[in-house]
């Protein structure tokens, strides 16, 4: 898969999960700047993501996460293994 | 570094120099007030003033300034009479009063002291406290007695203004007394205070509680009152002991009354001083004098004041 | 020695002026200054924990170093082990083992048991849970790799035993802590007039707003069955203020005292009461310590239930918020508390309630009608729930809450000093609009010299110390030091 449709398909789970698509989903977005992604959500998040790409996380994977482009990084190379 | 610190310290200067003046000012004006402390104020200038001049004085606590009228001793012995009762204050506040009596003023002939359960009570603080404020700075005398209780620490004589720190009732008290002057109705007459009510519910929800209370004797009071009732001898002054009226039944709410009056009987016997108690007397039996199980009220004092004169006059306590 | 003190005040000058004009040359004097000053605060409050708090930072420090120099992966996580069990240890005995004991012998005895409950005589050592809270988040952060374990004895020593932070918080993280003491810190005067600012606030709000309102409480608290349901009401209200305006209070004054020795701490308190919902208003109150919590709790364990999607997210809300309770106090009163909180998230992960955090209405002058109404309904919430905080036991506080919801809910208020508590009001409403026009600032003077002149400043400082020398109430413990 590309990094486009990664980007675009947590997009979609972002806008599912928070219940609203005030936020430009790129490389740089990152937590602190879409309103509703905490560490409450980030999990909800988490989960739909795992789904929606049928792979597993680590915990010490997520911890190292800064932004939406770490995130993109990280699904990407579990889709390649 | 410099700048800051030079700053901090200007800062500082001000704050410094303010304690003196803020002192006087709001100490001169606090005593100005007639209703503030229960109008302690007003007895402390008269004492401290040298204007008491009576030949009769009554000491004692709340049962002194509320039970005796001194207009009708005044009436009845012929004579002046000035009552000095300090509220809710044991023995050690009323040894105060009758020190500054005897420092400032003409020497009474006789002195009525309210006796009461409480007279002895051990109590680690002072009732109105605040009535204490403006003669504190410096006054080594009262200091020395008032470390009988906990309200005050050194400080508080020796720093000029601190010991106002957060009594904001005496500090807006002493600015009212400034910014209306008029506004200050006579609260106590002679250092009398009548109470114009009838019966309030305190006695209804006492009994609704149903417990008693043990009072606990303060030793260090005993020699103080033997002290007093010393000085009093030597300086040909008449101690007449008294327990005014209680309301009958809430007499048994202490539950050692007569423990902690033990004391003062015997020294009543030891030094030959009349002791005339209203416990049982019919005044305490009629709710109407009353308007708590403590105090008589305007009606009840004039009548229980009229009684203990027509008492005196039988045991033939008089003013020569 | 509480902050509020002449002794803490003499303390304080000593320190700040041998720190920067004896104890200046280099980082390391500077940290050996503020290790010994903080040992002599320690044990001018309490000489006979001392011992703790040095065994405490000393296996701690090894730990740290062992859980990274092992090789082998077992042996990280055995001594990660015996750190968490040597940390929780202590808090578990000094703070709740007669909580413990006692609730196993009720449980025994629910069997027709007959035990005997004889709780053991034990000290709190003071600050016990902040500490240990810190070290916890440390081992656990070295074994993480997270954080590079610190293998300078006096800096740890530092981070530990810090006297600003030490009986009370903030729950400092070592990421941010540590390297601000690696380096020798030059005296920045901005920082410092800006930490005495804030220092002022935290007197005043300690002093005027919360002593005052405590005053209050405790009359209405102690006497719950004689007065009647509004008056209860304002007793939660007034105990809201007064424990707010206590712990924010010591939290400035402590943030400030640290900015004179030019280290900054985390902000504990962001004007929670503006909060929307109750997620947001946790990331606002106490923010050292929920913040521990979702990290270090919420967070694994949110992780490992997720394919319970959001019933997982619940219980894993309900044992974060349950801990949070608990750690205040060893009693079922401060667990329930805890719990009521876990159960209030429940509209927000099921329903369409929203969980927004930005700041409330930002940018402008006043709150829509909705956000007053969100406001003042989350406070009221708050509020209520306190009661289990504040009453002396669960029954009591049912007791109370009760009382509220009848009849004479609409009746007027009844207390004596009317005058007084008015007074007091009026300064609780002038704090609540001060907090509101600022609520994008730490505390309410950042950056204000950019605004106002130095006469209008000075005239404010003036001002603020005469309502504190006139209106202080009587003095309180720091609520937060029992815990």
């Amino acid at each position: 898969m590309e990094k486009t449709e990664i980007i675009e398909k947590l997009g979609r789970i972002l806008s599912t999960v928070l219940k609203h698509d005030k936020f430009e989903i790129n490389e740089a977005l990152s937590a602190t700047d879409v309103d509703g992604w905490d560490s409450l959500t980030h999990m909800l998040i988490i989960t739909e993501v795992e789904k929606e790409f049928n792979i597993k996380f680590k915990l010490k994977e997520l911890n190292k996460l800064q932004n939406v482009g770490s995130l993109v990084e990280l699904v990407h190379l579990k889709l390649q293994n | 570094m410099g700048k800051f610190l030079i700053r901090l310290v200007l800062y500082i200067l001000p704050l410094a120099g303010i304690p003196f003046l803020a002192d006087k000012f709001i100490s001169e004006n606090l005593t100005k007030s007639n209703d503030f402390v229960d109008g302690e104020y007003s007895v402390w200038n008269d004492l401290l003033n040298g204007t008491i001049n009576s030949d009769v004085v009554i000491i004692g606590a709340s049962n002194a300034y509320r039970d005796f009228d001194p207009a009708i001793i005044s009436e009845k012995m012929k004579t002046s009479a000035y009552n000095l009762g300090s509220n809710g204050n044991n023995f050690g506040i009323q040894y105060l009063r009758f020190r500054s009596l005897m420092d400032n003023n003409k020497i009474p002939r006789v002195i009525i002291h309210a006796i009461s359960a409480a007279t002895l009570e051990k109590s680690t603080n002072i009732f109105n406290p605040d009535q204490f404020l403006p003669y504190m700075y410096r006054n080594r005398e009262l200091e020395d007695v008032l470390n009988l209780y906990e309200d005050f620490s050194h400080t508080d004589y020796s720093i000029p203004f601190i010991r106002y720190f957060g009594r904001k009732e005496a500090i807006i008290t002493a600015c009212n007394r400034l910014i209306n002057p008029s506004s200050n109705s006579v609260y106590r007459v002679n250092g009398y205070k009548g109470v114009d009510e009838s019966w309030n519910s305190d006695l209804d929800r006492a009994r609704k509680r149903s417990y008693s209370v043990k009072f606990e004797i303060d030793t260090a009071l005993i020699p103080l009152f033997e002290r007093y009732i010393k000085e009093c001898k030597e300086r040909n002054i008449e101690v007449v002991l008294v327990n005014a009226p209680e309301y009958i039944e809430g007499q048994d709410y202490v539950e050692n009354r007569a423990e902690m009056m033990a004391e003062i009987v015997k020294l009543s016997e030891e030094y030959n001083l009349h002791f005339f108690n209203y416990l049982n007397d019919s005044v305490s039996y009629n709710i109407k004098y009353f308007f708590n199980t403590g105090h008589l009220n305007r009606e009840g004092a004039e009548y229980f004041t009229s009684r203990l004169m027509e008492d005196f006059k039988k045991a033939q306590i008089e003013v020569n | 020695m509480i902050f509020n003190s002449i002794d803490f005040a003499v303390f304080l000058i000593v320190v700040f002026a041998f720190y920067w004009f004896v104890f200046k040359k280099t980082a390391r004097l500077q940290n050996i200054w503020l290790l010994f000053s903080s040992m002599f605060f320690y044990g001018w409050a309490d000489y006979r924990f001392l011992g703790l708090l040095l065994i405490s930072i000393l296996v701690n420090y090894f730990l740290g170093i062992k859980i990274t120099d092992t090789k082998k992966e077992i042996n990280k996580k055995r001594f990660l082990w015996l750190g968490l069990i040597f940390n929780i240890g202590i808090l578990g005995f000094f703070k709740y083992f007669n909580f413990f004991y006692e609730s196993f012998v009720n449980f025994v005895n629910l069997f027709n048991g007959d035990m005997e409950f004889s709780p053991l005589k034990i000290l709190l050592p003071l600050g016990v849970s902040f500490f240990t809270f810190q070290m916890l988040g440390y081992i656990i952060d070295v074994y993480k790799e997270e954080i590079e374990p610190s293998r300078d004895i006096l800096g740890f020593s530092v981070y530990v035993s810090y006297f600003p932070k030490l009986l009370a918080g903030p729950i400092e993280r070592a990421q941010k802590f540590l390297p601000q003491i690696k380096e020798r810190r030059s005296f920045n005067p901005a920082l410092a007039t800006d930490g005495l600012r804030q220092i002022l606030w935290g007197l005043f709000v300690k002093m005027v707003i919360s002593n005052n309102c405590a005053v209050y409480a405790n009359y209405i608290f102690s006497d719950y069955s004689e007065v009647n349901g509004s008056t209860l009401l304002l007793g939660t209200i007034f105990y809201s203020f007064e424990i707010y305006g206590d712990f924010s209070g010591y939290s400035n004054i402590a943030i400030g005292v640290s900015k004179l020795f030019g280290i900054n701490l985390m902000t504990n308190f962001a004007t929670p009461f503006f909060s929307t919902n109750v997620s947001d208003f946790w990331k606002k109150w106490h923010i050292s310590l929920t913040s521990w919590m979702m990290d270090y709790v919420n967070t694994p364990l949110s992780f490992s239930l997720r394919k319970l999607k959001k019933a997982g997210l619940l219980i894993s809300i309900v044992c974060t918020f349950l801990l949070v309770g608990f750690w205040h106090g060893a009693d079922w009163k401060y667990i329930f508390y805890g719990f009521l909180y876990g159960l209030y998230f429940i509209p927000l992960l099921f329903f369409k309630t929203s969980n927004r955090t930005s700041i409330v209405a930002k940018g402008q002058l006043l709150p829509s009608l909705k956000e007053v109404v969100q406001m003042v309904g989350l406070f009221m919430l708050v509020s209520l729930t306190s009661v289990f905080f504040r009453a002396d036991s669960i029954n009591d506080a049912f007791g109370y809450l009760s009382g509220i919801f009848t009849p004479d809910l609409f009746s007027v208020p009844q207390f004596q000093s009317r005058g007084m508590a008015l007074v007091i009001m009026a300064f609780v409403v002038l704090f609540v609009i001060i907090e509101w026009i600022t609520r994008e600032k730490n505390h309410p003077f950042v950056d204000w010299e950019t605004k106002h002149g130095v006469i209008f400043r000075w005239a404010v400082y003036y001002t603020i110390v005469l309502l504190i020398f006139v209106f202080a109430g009587q003095e309180q413990q720091f609520i937060y030091f029992q815990f």
